[in-house]
């Protein structure tokens, strides 16, 4: 067998690397699709999977040069889209920081809560809770936990005493807290049951 | 200790608890000691070429991604063809792109030596145009709107704006930055806020986000001062400024395109919508104005909306065919609003 009829893309990248545009629309309808559910399963935003896309098809156009069509284009793909779901979950994690903080302050996380319950619901919960909560307490959970704001310059901005800040919040938190109950939470939990063999 | 496959494949799915969201975030928050996780993902990718993905369409990905091809290749070449692209890409894609290219021709240093010629940018309906002006300010420009400004801003950093705009104003001690619209001045010194001035509609908006701005009517009298997250209303009907506390990226998120409404009536959805979409959408039933509407949207097509807005509220709603024009052209998709009778009770 010819080394280049090896990989079943290899004509394509070889044609990509002379900068032929057409093997890199052929390229992108090989792989274009799965990257984007590949990223969209790790990523958990459509946003953030198109953009990881885009990024990994414009470094293969500027790399184009040094493609090796004897190579695994598979591999080479997977090698700079790993990179980019690692980069763009660091930054939705620290983005959501706060709803994992909230989370872990208001739930009891008993080990069996820790493994059974959906944690992609419970943080979707957490969020619908905070958007819930009476006017003035979102607002200031809003500056204290999602803006990083301190009490002080809460007070100061909302021309109120740092204690009332301070009131709003613990209040705030005690609503998060019983919107957790275990009733709501029970829910959430997953339908596996290990059952102990009598 | 190997790491349990499971727990990839749970994450992948959705179904995964706070354990397993743990163990995922240490290894892709490791830049070590994590061959073995990337080994597992590797292959968990090749797998995934047998998997039958859903029937969506990544099109316009590629749609984008021969685009910006198209533009770095011109760019360096120094040809401009842009027919070609014309013909391939939708106009959504294709008018930001455009114009901010359009916008790099113009700010080159080179003609800078013309400080009284003006620039405009124009955002047709229907879309959002980035952009950077040569103090290196950027923003966005929304559906339908314009913004002008002198080349060089050789007298001072000013523009005029119609429509709805957000502003992330580098700042500069000695040249204040003013927003001119129909009857405000907006002056800053470096801040981000937005700006929601449509002609033809009594009020006018402005947002601050960061840092304190001064509004101004257009006699140079001042109307308010704005600390962040504080939004200015001012009515010209009826000559009131009300200042208010929001929470700014409520009123921002359409730059990232978001779609947000926060206890909304539904009068300001439809208007809202019908800029956004550049579709008509009227409310064909009074008792409809008392309902409020809360969700964010992203990125998802009008159809779509509609139809989560019948599913979420006791709206029902019907599109009017359109008939070709005499000079051969579609008019504005219509839709027409209505209660639907069998769930209007759920909702009392």
């Amino acid at each position: 067998m010819n080394l280049k009829d090896h990989y079943p893309e290899s004509r394509w990248v070889a044609a990509l690397k002379n900068g032929d545009t057409l093997a890199f629309d052929e390229i992108f309808r090989l792989y274009g699709k799965r990257l984007y559910h590949f990223s969209l399963g790790y990523l958990k935003s459509k946003t953030d999977a198109e953009e990881v896309v885009q990024e990994v098809f414009m470094k293969i156009w500027h790399n184009r040069a040094s493609l090796d069509p004897g190579l695994s284009f598979n591999a080479y793909i997977f090698k700079i889209a790993y990179r980019l779901i690692a980069e763009r979950f660091r930054k939705s994690d620290q983005e959501k920081k706060y709803l994992h903080e909230i989370a872990s302050e208001s739930i009891d996380f008993t080990a069996e809560m820790d493994e059974r319950a959906n944690y992609r619901s419970l943080l979707e919960l957490v969020e619908r809770l905070i958007q819930k909560l009476p006017e003035r307490q979102k607002e200031i959970i809003v500056l204290r936990r999602i803006q990083g704001l301190s009490v002080a310059d809460i007070a100061v901005r909302l021309d109120i005493s740092p204690k009332t800040v301070e009131h709003h919040i613990t209040e705030a938190l005690k609503n998060i807290k019983a919107g957790l109950d275990p009733e709501s939470i029970a829910g959430l939990l997953f339908f596996v049951f290990f059952v102990k063999k009598v | 200790m190997a790491f349990d496959i499971n727990i990839l494949k749970r994450f992948f799915e959705g179904n995964y608890s706070r354990k397993d969201y743990i163990a995922i975030r240490e290894k892709l928050f490791s830049e070590e000691d994590n061959r073995e996780f990337r080994e597992l993902m590797l292959s968990h990718w090749v797998e995934f070429d047998s998997i039958r993905l859903p029937d969506d369409n990544v099109d316009h990905i590629l749609d984008k991604l021969q685009h910006k091809i198209s533009l770095e290749e011109n760019r360096a070449a120094g040809r401009y063809r842009f027919i070609q692209v014309f013909q391939r890409v939708a106009a959504i894609l294709i008018f930001p792109l455009l114009l901010s290219f359009l916008a790099y021709l113009y700010f080159q240093p080179e003609k800078s030596e013309f400080p009284e010629a003006y620039a405009e940018i124009q955002c047709p309906m229907g879309v959002r145009t980035k952009f950077t002006l040569p103090d290196g300010t950027t923003g966005f420009l929304n559906s339908g709107s314009t913004l002008s400004y002198p080349v060089g801003f050789g007298k001072g950093r000013q523009v005029e704006l119609t429509g709805e705009a957000f502003f992330d104003v580098v700042h500069h001690e000695k040249s204040p930055f003013t927003v001119k619209t129909g009857k405000l001045n907006v002056k800053v010194l470096g801040t981000s806020f937005n700006v929601i001035s449509y002609p033809g509609e009594a009020t006018e908006e402005i947002i601050l986000q960061t840092g304190k701005i001064e509004v101004l009517d257009n006699t140079g009298k001042t109307v308010a001062e704005l600390n962040p997250d504080q939004r200015l209303t001012v009515n010209h009907d009826d000559r009131t400024a009300k200042r208010s506390m929001v929470i700014s990226s409520q009123y921002t998120g359409w730059t990232e395109g978001k779609l947000i409404f926060r206890n909304e009536d539904m009068t300001q959805v439809a208007k809202r919508l019908s800029r956004w979409y550049n579709a008509e959408i009227v409310i064909a039933d009074k008792r409809l104005e008392d309902f409020t509407f809360y969700a964010t949207f992203v990125d998802e097509p009008l159809d779509e909306v509609l139809k989560l807005l019948a599913i979420t509220t006791p709206i029902a709603y019907s599109e009017e065919i359109r008939e070709v024009s005499k000079d051969g052209l579609y008019p504005k998709r219509k839709i027409v609003i209505t209660i639907n009778p069998k769930k209007i009770n759920q909702f009392k």
